[in-house]
């Protein structure tokens, strides 16, 4: 090996150790994929694959119908499969009920349970750890699906893998991490998961993941008054929103919005023109033209939808004045798409 | 609106209907997620309280925007009328509250 080339070895080898103990792991069980989605579904199809190597019958899967859309493809390929599938529904504010989770799993036999440790739409913290703990050495094994905010609150232990995103860490984009335990029936499906990665964005997913980690108490707290000032504040200055999610058991992070007689891609659009970047759930707004099955679930309104996601302030030391922007803009360009639209 | 006999969601006995027998037809068939809505919401305002519409939409959002409408509206969203054809599309029913 080149001397350039054992240097890049021993970067990548130094990232992966630093990724795998900032998420309470081993790097013998790190896995890269190619973004979250991916390691959800590889997570939970390696789950179910190796419990059924193990085992005599398929797994049964338990999901929730917020969960990640990539856990509900692995669900419906299952599913077409003739085997088992569990959906469990969520309450108005988009969280599911633990002791439900853990009745449907124990009651399956083996089973492979995916578990949201918090919803990357709405923002809504699910009693994850609960779960984790009441199946904790039973016939069910989990994946624990923290691709909305690994980094950003701190992670259960006691899952059979765990799936990560390093965007939730305001890392590069393209960079998923999947976690198993050394206990975990998890196998590796062929051809081999690990795309080919580059060592620039794994070095910089690891630093970014350790910047983060070390001011969290206060880009939380920061971060949870904004989005509580956002909340209190917009349906003040605009009629007719809807401010899905849970107010207070949330991610400090995470803000979504719908407004009545409003389509979400024209809001985005006009919001984006001002140099503000935001997401939407609404179906006009996304390549698949549904509506954000996260929002339909919990009953919300998923027309005129908008998605903020606030970066730590390392990564932004302008938030509060895009917070401020926003509270200035949103109410002008929610009324004129309302005018085009001909709202009521 | 479309007349009675050319409305596939017209249930064939309305007295064995899952819903009540609507007043009002609005043929949104044609229309993207918000119009829908709109429609919806302007024959509310302009008529009494109490009056059942139906909303005839093929828009994915329609199904779950118009219960949404009626919860931060305070009307009463009443279920749906598939097709009797089996053709594309949903009618919602809702019936409205208190006029805004």
């Amino acid at each position: 090996m080149t001397t350039e080339g054992r240097r890049a070895s021993d970067l990548l080898s130094a990232a992966r150790s630093s990724l795998a103990s900032s998420l309470g792991g081993v790097p013998d069980g790190l896995h890269l994929a190619a973004g979250g989605g991916h390691a959800v579904a590889e997570g939970l199809v390696g789950l179910l694959e190796g419990m059924w190597a193990a085992g005599q019958a398929p797994p049964a899967l338990v999901v929730s119908s917020v969960d990640h859309s990539a856990a509900l493809r692995v669900a419906r390929w299952w599913r077409s499969l003739g085997h088992p599938v569990h959906t469990v529904n969520v309450d108005s504010v988009g969280s599911f009920d633990a002791a439900e989770v853990v009745e449907l799993a124990l009651g399956s036999g083996p089973s492979v349970v995916c578990v949201q440790l918090a919803n990357g739409e709405v923002g809504t913290l699910q009693p994850a750890q609960d779960v984790l703990a009441q199946l904790a050495g039973t016939e069910s094994f989990t994946l624990l699906d923290a691709t909305a905010c690994a980094g950003r609150i701190p992670l259960p232990s006691g899952w059979s893998a765990l799936a990560a995103d390093a965007t939730s860490w305001c890392g590069p984009r393209g960079v998923g991490v999947l976690l198993t335990s050394t206990s975990s029936p998890w196998r590796v499906r062929e051809p081999a998961l690990e795309p080919e990665l580059a060592v620039a964005p794994m070095v910089a997913a690891a630093a970014a993941l350790e910047q983060v980690l070390a001011s969290r108490e206060v880009d939380n707290a920061h971060s949870f008054g904004l989005v509580a000032r956002l909340r209190r504040e917009l349906p003040l200055l605009v009629d007719d929103l809807d401010v899905p999610g849970d107010p207070d058991s949330r991610l400090p992070h995470v803000l979504t919005v719908s407004a009545l007689y409003a389509d979400g891609e024209s809001i985005v659009r006009r919001l984006d023109d001002l140099g503000l970047a935001v997401g939407s759930g609404s179906a006009c707004a996304n390549d698949s033209g549904e509506p954000s099955h996260v929002l339909a679930a919990m009953g919300a309104l998923t027309g005129g939808n908008v998605r903020l996601v606030l970066p730590v302030t390392a990564a932004d030391p302008a938030l509060d004045q895009a917070v401020d922007q926003f509270l200035l803009t949103f109410p002008d360009v929610v009324r004129s798409v309302r005018t085009m639209m001909g709202a009521p | 609106m479309t007349e009675p006999d050319a409305n596939p969601f017209e249930p064939a006995d309305s007295h064995f209907a899952s819903v009540p027998t609507p007043d009002v037809w609005l043929d949104e068939r044609g229309a993207r997620c918000p119009a829908p809505v709109i429609a919806l919401a302007r024959a509310a305002f302009t008529r009494p309280a109490g009056t059942v519409v139906a909303v005839m939409a093929i828009d994915p959002a329609a199904g779950t925007d118009i219960p949404a409408w009626c919860r931060l509206k305070g009307a009463e969203y009443l279920g749906e009328l598939p097709p009797r054809d089996g053709g594309e599309g949903m009618a919602y029913v809702v019936r409205t509250g208190a006029a805004e």
